[in-house]
């Protein structure tokens, strides 16, 4: 399982940040990521894996109209 | 609508004037306020004191404190003594820094019979600073329609009536523009403040602010939209406000320290240059560039708030609305806004309402607008919300509360409350474009059922009780409003912060005080009620301190600088706060810090709140939210998130929903959501130095220094 947001979701193989953002349906431009409390830059999320039993934050860096 | 510039000109006739030789502007402000009434036609001048400044500092502050001043606890926003009151800030007006031309304007509502503040662009508030008034009070009521004219490069106010059909703001605004400037090239130092006849014929009446596009040689038209401030207007018989003022500089507001200001706006400036195309993309597609993610994050309103998305969004995604937009360059309704939100829709060919055939400049849409207009009715075309939006605008009436009142009609039709018969035969169905279309002109031109949904949602649920029966608790159930006015465009069912952001608010549920939906929702950055309370308090001090300075709150979180990402509170956007801080220092020569700030902010955010209390409102009853606000009303509702809700009832209620019926199951997580407001409620009071009615203490208002005699008679008398 891996946290993201405080939400559990099933840990798949071969799961990068990006991937990961995909099945969270986190579409939004602005979004800070860090996992277990390692940043990760933008440019490493197609390519940084996250590991099982991961806790996940991604911050949407929106505060709205 | 037919008579020329020429014959217009020609119908002038001065009712009254007066001259003044404009203040100097020291350190942003005039120092000076004008008065009109218009019941005598009074004109007269007033000192802009000094504890007004420390106290109100400007903008909506002056506009609470002149209004307090001017009205009884009995006074009714139709009585004659009620006041309009327009300010910018002591920042309005600089060029250097983004978003720095707003204007607050301040009544008392016809929807929630207290005070209203709305905020806008275009060039009013800053020319009429420039022209020597921090700010304008209009009171009284003139016996026909007359036009105020101020002249700040003569030094000269009249008050006049003439042949001018205030039916269409777009038109207003092109024929005063054509006749108060004195060449083509002045134009652009002409600003009107109109409405048009749905102000006279609805509770929801706006004001459009101009600004002059010299690209597109027209008037363009932002929008004071919240609180039928328009209706006030012309219940004031007024036709339009006019200011002239062509000397505006860099230097016009006279900063302490200009150079300071000029190194900040740069900074900003860069940021936006460099970052904005991979952010939000205000250049490109202004606030509509929410409607992709609303969808995405099931927070875009759909169907009377019911839903947070639907599959047909795409149809109206934040790309289709760019594509319409027809400027190729960055638009801005201030001078020197390199954030550039503005957007326009050009050579637009009307279908519809007494228009048809024309091809005009639409204004928009912004993301209100398109989610009101568009996906909260279940209409997913983006040329009727272009057309949607013109005709609220030219009319005068607002798109927010024109898409929740139509929203709202239509979950009232579909559920047999209304029918044809009632309806004068509009099909008010989800999804019916032509329906909701002809209800805007109905309401624009105060005509069959239109009469009635232009009284907004409150008084419409009243309505349909009284008149036809209609089951009470349903209605209060889904008409999405708060305190009287209505809700503005998120879905706010899974973030509790939210719904304290919409509810707990002074004036309404505008999202301008607090928009807390990802930090909660999605971030998990409030997982207790101590952390929302605090964010409920911080947020909304914060963001009402934009309103006293005369500044947009866009530059402040829609771009973000590069130092966010080592920020320790990135949802603060710290950088920014801090550019604020630099200018206002800057400005006025004064040294505040970010702390300050907040308390500049509370000062006047617990004097709204006290105004509200003196005039029968501001305690726990009037934040009370509609369960359609908190949570799943209806069946369908809860089924079409069965999986979220049924997970809910499981790991937050402690109840298992296997073998409990759908009615069950919705009631249940009632009891649970509506008990979470109710503790909310309680800790924020608490944050905000409350008691557990809503009411501020003694010892709070005295702490901030706004303990004047009134301000405590008025609390003790509640306590």
């Amino acid at each position: 399982m891996v946290s993201v947001n405080g939400i559990e979701i099933e840990w798949q193989e071969e799961m990068t940040v990006q991937k990961l953002l995909q099945i969270m349906n986190y579409t939004f431009p602005m979004i800070v990521v860090t996992v277990n409390g390692i940043p990760v830059d933008r440019a490493q999320w197609p390519v940084y894996m996250v590991p099982d039993k991961s806790v996940v934050q991604a911050h949407h860096l929106i505060a709205g109209g | 609508m037919g008579i020329t510039t020429e014959e217009l000109r020609a119908s002038r006739k001065v009712l009254a004037e007066f001259d003044y030789e404009p203040a100097e502007i020291e350190k942003g402000y005039s120092g000076k306020s004008l008065y009109i009434n218009l019941t005598d036609l009074t004109i007269k001048p007033k000192d802009i004191t000094e504890q007004m400044k420390e106290i109100f500092i400007g903008g909506k502050g002056f506009g609470l404190w002149y209004l307090w001043n001017a009205v009884k606890p009995s006074t009714k926003w139709s009585d004659p003594e009620n006041e309009i009151v327009i300010s910018s800030g002591p920042i309005g007006g600089i060029t250097q820094y983004p978003g720095s031309g707003k204007s607050l304007v301040v009544t008392l509502s016809p929807l929630t019979n207290s005070v209203m503040d709305s905020n806008v662009g275009g060039y009013f508030g800053p020319y009429l600073k420039f022209s020597g008034w921090d700010a304008l009070e209009v009171q009284g009521k003139a016996d026909q329609d007359v036009v105020v004219f101020i002249d700040g490069d003569r030094g000269k106010i009249t008050i006049e009536k003439m042949e001018l059909d205030p039916g269409a703001s777009h038109l207003v605004s092109e024929q005063l523009t054509d006749m108060f400037a004195e060449s083509e090239k002045d134009k652009k130092n002409i600003s009107i403040v109109s409405t048009g006849s749905g102000a006279d014929n609805t509770l929801i009446g706006l004001l459009n602010f101009s600004f002059y596009d010299l690209r597109r040689k027209a008037p363009r038209l932002k929008q004071a939209g919240r609180g039928g401030i328009g209706t006030v207007f012309r219940e004031k018989n007024l036709a339009a406000l006019v200011v002239r003022y062509s000397s505006l500089s860099g230097r016009s507001n006279n900063p302490a320290d200009p150079s300071t200001i000029a190194k900040t706006g740069v900074k900003l400036a860069r940021e936006i240059n460099k970052f904005d195309d991979e952010q939000f993309r205000m250049r490109q597609i202004g606030t509509a560039n929410l409607m992709t993610p609303m969808n995405d994050y099931d927070l875009l309103p759909v169907n009377n708030f019911k839903f947070g998305s639907h599959e047909d969004a795409v149809k109206i995604s934040s790309d289709v609305l760019r594509s319409k937009f027809t400027q190729n360059m960055p638009d801005g309704c201030w001078v020197g806004c390199a954030l550039s939100c503005c957007k326009a829709v050009d050579n637009f060919e009307l279908k519809t309402g007494p228009f048809k055939g024309d091809k005009v400049i639409v204004d928009g849409p912004e993301y209100e607008t398109a989610a009101g207009l568009g996906s909260n009715c279940g209409i997913f075309d983006p040329d009727h919300i272009i057309e949607a939006n013109f005709y609220c605008d030219t009319y005068g009436i607002d798109t927010i509360s024109t898409g929740t009142i139509t929203a709202f009609a239509m979950e009232c039709y579909e559920n047999g409350v209304i029918n044809k018969e009632i309806t004068g035969g509009l099909e008010l169905s989800f999804g019916s474009a032509d329906a909701a279309m002809e209800l805007i002109h109905q309401m624009g031109q105060g005509r069959g059922f239109g009469k009635i949904a232009g009284l907004g949602v409150r008084r419409m649920k009243h309505f349909f009780v009284d008149e036809y029966g209609a089951d009470e608790a349903f209605l209060e159930d889904i008409g999405m409003e708060n305190k009287g006015l209505e809700y503005s465009q998120y879905q706010a069912k899974e973030s509790l912060a939210q719904q304290g952001g919409y509810a707990m608010t002074n004036k309404g549920p505008q999202h301008d005080e607090a928009w807390l939906i990802f930090m909660d929702m999605v971030n998990k950055q409030l997982p207790t009620f101590e952390k929302k309370a605090e964010a409920l308090h911080y947020f909304p001090m914060f963001r009402t301190w934009f309103g006293l300075m005369g500044l947009c709150k866009l530059p402040w979180n829609d771009i973000i600088p590069e130092s966010n990402k080592d920020a320790d509170r990135p949802e603060l956007i710290p950088e920014h706060v801090q550019n604020y801080v630099d200018i206002f220092n800057a400005v006025t020569g004064k040294q505040i810090d970010k702390d300050e700030m907040i308390r500049q902010s509370e000062r006047v955010y617990n004097f709204q709140r006290v105004f509200n209390l003196r005039l029968g409102f501001g305690t726990r009853e009037h934040d009370a939210a509609p369960y359609r606000a908190l949570g799943p009303v209806t069946e369908e509702e809860y089924e079409s998130r069965a999986e979220r809700y049924d997970n809910q009832l499981r790991d937050d209620v402690g109840i298992n929903p296997e073998g409990m019926s759908t009615a069950d199951k919705v009631k249940k997580m009632r009891e649970y959501r509506e008990s979470r407001y109710e503790q909310l409620i309680d800790v924020v009071y608490k944050r905000r130095g409350w008691t557990t009615n809503g009411i501020p203490t003694i010892g709070h208002l005295c702490e901030l220094g706004i303990d004047f005699p009134e301000v405590i008679e008025t609390v003790k008398n509640k306590l």
